[in-house]
This record gives C-alpha cells, sequence and structure tokens, in this order.
C-alpha cells in the first residue's frame, strides 16, 4: 500500500487512526498497540503476503537473541550470540539482496556457469534489517529494556516507518509507546501530520513525479544524450531523488505524528551542504546515523591516527554504497563519497578556507555527479551520462524534456530545493487562517493527483 | 484559533471543495460519461489516447453504428464525409492493436455496433501492450477531476477562444474522432519526404509482433462474435517506398490475412488498380500519412465498400 494511494488516505490510515484510539480511549492500551502492530503487519502484507513470515521470523529471532543476550552475564557468551545475532541479520540480507550479485561475479572471475536465482527483493528488507542489528548491538551493551514481543514488533514494523525508513532506534520509539499522553488524541498533533503529510505528498506526486519523467527518458537512452540533455538528465535525478524520498521521510513523519510519535528527522535541506561531510548530515540522516554508531564507531572511528581514520571513512562508505544495491555502481558510488570524505577531510587539515558559494557549487556537483552511478542501470549507462556531461556525445540539441507544460513545476522544484525546507515550516506552524488554507489546498490537490495517472511508487523501495 | 477547530475547518474546507469540484464536473461531463449523450458532439482537445478511451464508455456506442480502428495513418479520415453511415473515428496516434482493443472491448460492450473498419499497417502490429498510462479504467473517475481532466479544460479554452490558432487550431478532432493533424503536420513537400526514403532504402519496417498479430486475431474474432462486421484495408503506401520493401511487405500482408476469416472484408489499396493515387505525391503529406486528396481517395473507397455490403440510411428509411 503506498502512502500516495486512496486506500492508504482513505481507508487505511482512518480506520487504524480510529481503533487505536477508540481502544485507547476505552483504556485498553496494550489492545491498541496490539491492533497498531497488526495493522502494520497488514500494510506491510498488502503488498505481498509472502512476505510476512519473513519479517516475522526475523523479529521474532532477533527479540529472542537480544533478550537473551540481555540475560546473560559473561560478556563471552553475550558476544557470541550478538555475533551470530548480526550474522544471522547480514546473511538474510545477503542471501534476498546480493546472491545473484555474487553468482554473477563468481561466473565472471572463476569462468563458471552458474545459474542466477533472481530472487524477489522483499520489501524494506535493508530497513528492519538494520534496525535490527542496531537493536541486537544496544542489547549487547545493555542499553535495551524489558520489552514484550508485541513492543519489539511494533518498534520494528510501526507503519509509517517500516518500508523506507527513517531508520529509528528503540531508545527514541520506545518511550513514545510507553507514554500514556501519547494514547490520547491530540489535535494539535493531528493538525501537524495531516500538514506534514501533505506537503510531503505534494513533493512527491507533483515534483518528484514530474522530474521523474525528464529522468526517465535520459536514462533509458543514455547513448543519444547531447551536452544539455546529460546535464538535465543528471540534475533532473538529483532533484527528483531528493523531493521522493524526503517527500515519502514527510509522509512518515506525518503519519506518525497523527499517532502522537515523533519520527526522527531524515533530511535537511541537503543540496544546500557546503562540503560532503555536511552533506551526511543533511541526508538520509537516520542512516548517517547508524552508519557512524554501528560501523564507523566499532570500526575504531578517529581513534587511532589518520591513516586507520581515513581507511574507516573508506569502509563506512562502502558498506554504505553496498547497502543501497547490489551493483558495482552503487560500490563506486560509496567508494566515491568515501574518497569525497577523505579529501574534504584533508583539506580541513590544511586550514585554507573556501567561499561558501564555491563550497555549495562544489559539493552539489560532485553529489550529481555521484548520483549518477546511483540511478544508472548499468556501469555503461552511467560512463554514457558522463560522457554526454562533459561534451564527449555527438548528438545535440534538448530531447530528454517532452512536455514543456511541466515547466512550471520544474521551477517551483528548484526553487523549492532552496527555500525553507518541509521541517522549518513545520516548526513555523500555527492553527490560523492562513495555515488553514494552505492545508486545505494542498489535500484538494492531493487528492486531485490521487484520482490521475500519476501515481508510482517511492524510490527508496528499491533498496 | 485552536488546533480542534483548526482541524475541523480543514477537514470540512477540503471535504466541500471536494464535493463541489467532483460534482461540477459530473454536471459538465466533458466526455459523455454520467449522462445521455445522444444529442451532443463531443470533440476532443489533447491526449487523443485518453480522451477516445473515455467516449468509448458511451459516446461513441450511443452515437455510431461504426468505427474506424487504426494509428495515425487512418486518424485522419473524416468519416463524417461518410453520409449513408455514421462511423466514429476511433484511430489513435501512434497507437497499437493491444490499445486500441480497449476502446473495442468498451463500445461493444455499451453499444449497437454493426461494423468496423481496420486499417492495416505495420504499424499497428510492430509492438504490443499499452504503450503509455493514458488508457486506464482510473481515467473514468478521472473525469470527476484530475490532472488530465483540468489540462483538457484548458486546451478546451485555448482551442475554443483560438488564443493560439497556429499552435492549438480549433476543431483539431472533431466529434467524429477525424484528428485533422494535417493542420500542423502537412509543413512540407511529400516528394521530397518520399524520395529521401527511397534514397536512403528506408522503408517503414514490416515486423510484426507475434503477440500484437495474436491480439489482432483476438479482436477480430471478438468482434465477429458479437455479429460485427469486419471490414479492413491496406492503407496506401507511396508506390515509390512500396517498390523497394515489396517482397517484405507481401510476406507483411500474407501474415496479416491469416488472423481474418473468409466472411471478413478486405481490401489492398496498393494495388495497381490504385496505382494512380498510390503513385501520386500529392496521395501524402510524407512517406504515409495521407493528404487531402489521399483521404478523399481512402474515404471513397471505404464508403463503396460499406455501401455494398450494409445497408444503408436510405434504404433503412425507405424500407421503414
Amino acid at each position: 500500500m503506498l502512502f500516495n494511494s486512496a486506500e492508504f488516505i482513505f481507508c487505511f490510515l482512518p480506520i487504524v487512526l480510529f481503533g487505536y484510539f477508540v481502544l485507547n480511549h476505552y483504556d485498553q492500551p496494550k489492545q491498541a498497540k496490539i491492533w497498531l502492530f497488526l495493522a502494520s503487519l497488514f500494510f506491510y502484507g498488502w503488498w505481498n503476503p509472502w512476505y510476512l513470515p519473513i519479517i516475522l521470523g526475523s523479529m521474532l529471532v532477533n527479540f529472542q537473541i537480544g533478550k537473551l543476550v540481555s540475560n546473560l552475564i559473561l560478556t563471552k557468551w553475550k558476544r557470541i550470540f550478538v555475533t551470530i545475532g548480526i550474522i544471522a541479520n547480514v546473511l538474510l540480507l545477503v542471501f534476498f539482496k546480493y546472491t545473484d550479485f555474487l553468482i554473477e561475479n563468481t561466473n565472471g572471475l572463476l569462468s563458471t556457469d552458474f545459474n542466477l536465482l533472481h530472487i524477489a527483493l522483499p520489501l524494506a528488507i535493508s530497513f528492519f534489517t538494520f534496525q535490527q542489528i542496531a537493536y541486537l548491538c544496544d542489547s549487547y551493551k545493555g542499553l535495551t529494556g524489558s520489552y514484550t514481543f508485541f513492543n519489539y514488533g511494533l518498534f520494528v514494523s510501526f507503519f509509517p516507518q517500516l518500508i523506507a525508513g527513517p531508520i529509528v532506534h528503540h531508545t527514541e520509539m520506545m518511550p513514545q509507546f510507553f507514554n500514556k499522553k501519547s494514547n490520547y488524541f491530540n489535535h494539535e498533533n493531528a493538525s501537524k501530520g495531516i500538514y506534514m503529510f501533505f506537503m510531503g505528498f505534494g513533493k512527491k506526486v507533483i515534483i518528484a513525479d514530474t522530474f521523474a519523467a525528464i529522468a526517465n527518458a535520459g536514462y533509458a537512452n543514455t547513448g543519444e544524450l547531447s551536452l544539455i540533455d546529460g546535464w538535465v538528465t543528471s540534475l533532473a535525478y538529483a532533484i527528483q531523488l531528493y523531493f521522493d524520498f524526503s517527500g515519502y521521510t514527510d509522509m512518515a513523519i506525518g503519519a506518525a505524528l497523527m499517532f502522537n510519535i515523533n519520527l526522527p528527522l531524515n533530511f535537511n535541506s541537503p543540496y544546500k551542504a557546503l562540503s560532503i561531510q555536511d552533506f551526511w548530515r543533511r541526508w538520509h540522516m537516520t542512516l548517517s546515523r547508524f552508519l557512524r554508531d554501528y560501523i564507523y564507531i566499532p570500526l575504531g572511528g578517529n581513534r587511532n591516527g589518520e591513516l586507520k581514520t581515513l581507511t574507516n571513512l573508506m569502509i563506512t562508505f562502502i558498506i554504505g554504497g553496498i547497502w543501497h544495491g547490489a551493483g558495482w555502481t552503487f560500490v563506486f558510488w560509496g567508494f566515491m563519497h568515501g574518497a569525497g570524505l577523505i579529501i574534504h577531510r584533508l583539506w580541513q587539515k590544511s586550514g585554507v578556507k573556501m567561499p561558501s558559494i564555491l563550497a555549495l557549487f562544489i559539493t552539489f556537483n560532485f553529489v550529481n555527479v555521484a548520483w549518477v552511478f546511483f540511478r544508472a542501470t548499468s556501469w555503461q549507462d552511467a560512463i554514457n551520462v558522463l560522457h554526454a556531461m562533459i561534451g564527449m556525445n555527438a548528438a545535440s540539441g534538448l530531447t530528454v524534456i517532452s512536455d514543456f507544460y511541466s515547466l512550471p513545476i520544474l521551477i517551483l522544484g528548484v526553487i523549492l530545493l532552496f527555500g525553507k525546507n518541509t521541517n522549518e515550516r513545520l516548526a513555523e506552524f500555527k492553527p490560523d487562517m492562513r495555515h488553514a488554507v494552505a492545508a486545505t489546498a494542498m489535500i484538494v490537490l492531493g487528492v486531485i493527483y490521487i484520482n490521475s495517472i500519476t501515481a508510482s511508487e517511492f524510490l527508496y523501495f528499491d533498496f | 484559533m485552536e488546533y480542534s477547530s483548526f482541524l475541523s475547518r480543514v477537514l470540512l474546507m477540503s471535504t466541500l471543495i471536494i464535493a463541489s469540484v467532483a460534482f461540477i464536473n459530473y454536471k459538465v461531463d466533458l466526455y459523455g460519461l454520467f449522462d445521455d449523450t445522444t444529442d451532443r458532439s463531443i470533440e476532443v482537445y489533447t491526449n487523443e489516447r485518453t480522451s477516445k478511451y473515455l467516449l468509448s464508455f458511451r459516446y461513441i456506442p450511443e452515437n455510431f453504428e461504426g468505427i474506424i480502428l487504426g494509428p495515425s495513418l487512418s486518424a485522419n479520415l473524416n468519416t463524417e464525409q461518410i453520409e449513408q453511415f455514421k462511423v466514429y473515428n476511433a484511430s489513435i496516434m501512434g497507437a497499437n492493436i493491444s490499445e486500441l482493443r480497449y476502446l473495442v472491448e468498451n463500445i461493444v460492450q455499451k453499444g449497437n455496433l454493426r461494423f468496423a473498419i481496420i486499417c492495416l499497417d505495420p504499424y499497428l502490429t510492430k509492438d504490443h501492450g499499452k504503450k503509455s498510462a493514458m488508457i486506464d479504467p482510473k481515467e473514468y473517475y478521472g473525469a470527476l477531476g484530475s490532472t488530465n481532466l483540468f489540462r483538457t479544460y484548458l486546451f478546451k479554452a485555448v482551442r475554443e477562444w483560438e488564443i493560439a490558432p497556429h499552435k492549438f487550431p480549433k476543431g483539431i478532432i472533431n466529434s467524429y474522432g477525424f484528428n485533422n493533424f494535417n493542420l500542423y503536420m502537412a509543413d512540407g513537400n511529400p516528394e521530397e519526404k518520399i524520395m529521401q526514403k527511397v534514397r536512403e532504402n528506408a522503408p517503414e519496417s514490416t515486423k510484426i509482433d507475434p503477440l500484437a498479430l495474436q491480439e489482432l486475431e483476438q479482436t477480430v474474432d471478438y468482434l465477429r462474435s458479437n455479429d460485427i462486421k469486419v471490414f479492413a484495408y491496406f492503407t496506401p503506401v507511396p508506390r515509390q517506398i512500396l517498390e523497394i520493401n515489396k517482397q517484405q511487405y507481401q510476406a507483411y500482408q500474407q501474415q496479416i490475412y491469416s488472423a481474418f476469416q473468409k466472411e471478413d472484408i478486405i481490401i489492398d489499396l496498393n494495388t495497381d488498380q490504385y496505382a494512380r493515387y498510390t503513385e501520386d505525391f500529392n496521395t501524402f503529406i510524407d512517406h504515409g500519412h495521407l493528404s487531402e486528396k489521399g483521404q478523399a481517395f481512402v474515404l471513397d473507397e471505404l464508403n463503396e465498400l460499406l455501401e455494398q455490403h450494409l445497408t444503408t440510411k436510405n434504404e433503412r428509411i425507405s424500407e421503414r
């Protein structure tokens, strides 16, 4: 069920909200949480009910290991069980996401002829696996509480964040689920939630999907792109990805807020970043937090000298690249960001200051070029786009934009990119007439778009 | 303002606006979906695929006894000129047989269609499946308020008030489905365009997608099983182009014949009998689309064909 679908907005969400608050109203908070947990499983199973045993099995195993690790006294045994748990999670992810990639590379390297398995990737597996690895690590450190399975299951599967994040941490979710204040319908949160949800909705269906048409046209014919086409294609994707993913996140934050749950921020105007380090503090912030806390720091972080710090940065970002997809283009994308961070670190040490506008220009273009590897379906496609961007293709003219009627939306997208972001707009939110008109306009526009042939899946569903 | 009143006002205003928009569009009924259409003449203003698909729900079945199906090669036949029969040109620019089938099923299910004329050209069967999301049952309710609908209003205004007549001329697709794209496509010397194809030895591909051929056969069977007389014609191809591709074209025709049965009527407008038209560059506006002269020639042939095999309007009146 997509957030931008009629069945979610008009059926699922109102019914779940109603059930949750009615149960709480009659002083049944436990049943209300079970209701929310079951609704989240229904939401997940809507795509494919066969994925339910995978997520349920994963939650059950991780919950039991976490409980066991928390209760053990000897560190040695704690370490053994937590290692088993992490390996089990990684193997699950590798099996579903990387088997064909590994077979392809084995065949290429050893001249073997193993058949590809074409295993379907269960939705959100990358997200719920990372979330549970974090939980296991915290159980090892003794940072987790004595949760019941339903509470744990709700933390993992809470539908607003289940499919594409934000990647939540049990320490920020569990206290909210246990807070009695969050059991009752709150007009302020509901108002803000609706406002945020429809801002995200607009970002997705109006802006991201318009840029998607251009990006898709460009990446479908990379060999025939002109210099202008190359730039328009890459920029269109950079903008599409931001509005698509941050739009999804806004909808997730909005939907959760209606249940009085605050999800962490995931985007903070990333294209305003003045360095790659700054970019990763603004882009997919909860993934950056996970990579920092559960990969970079355990590797040693910056505690073992400069060379080891730089190596750790590179390893962390290559893992980040692989997490996004099974392909060498993703590995290279991660490598580029790792290299960018290393260069930035060395530059900082030199003490030379760069004018902000130049820093923004360089950072944005670096990110934009890296997105080419992220989006291209093959290495050759990525090279073709880059060739076009430096004028090495013979083609000329602008062919990737076929619908010039969407020009106002394209301009709006670019303006919004550097204007106030949705978090800032939500912080300024007041229950006045201006916001009521804006919210109404967004809802009406949203309903019109739902009723139009524009709905498409969110990009991060693939990761 | 309290948050509770904010919330109730937003929900109330949204509901009222959405209901009003839906009600107005229901009343305007731009595609003739929600009320009787027998006294209406509905034109197409933009997005031929979606518009003709929506017209296939009521307007075409309620007002026409025959249809023409095909890609752009037949879309510019003005069927209003076929006086003895009321024929809607359901051809769509760039459409293949898979897309046209959606219209056929609607029209057959909801009306009393007597006959269908299929324009045969390799373009119709070179691929299969929907080429875009523009033909989608969701558009039915989209007629109560959707981006496509508002875009159509905009184009209706631009065309009817002749705001930019050179780019968006009035009456581009009339109430008979005739797409007068010659207004903007007939912009050059057809002889030059045809001879360039000949010089480059680049005729249109005659390749047939096996699934498209199967769909053509199923469409014809479907029409026949609903007592609808099937006519088909191989659309004229400039003789000069056909000469460089004759064998392949004949092979294409043989394959296409396999989709029809002997009770179906098929004519080939590329035989020697029609050479005076197909040799004449002025029959075309480019490598295959018909000029006004070409349209008149094809319409005459179709008219004659229908009169030979079906009872005409006048005959039906005199019988009564």
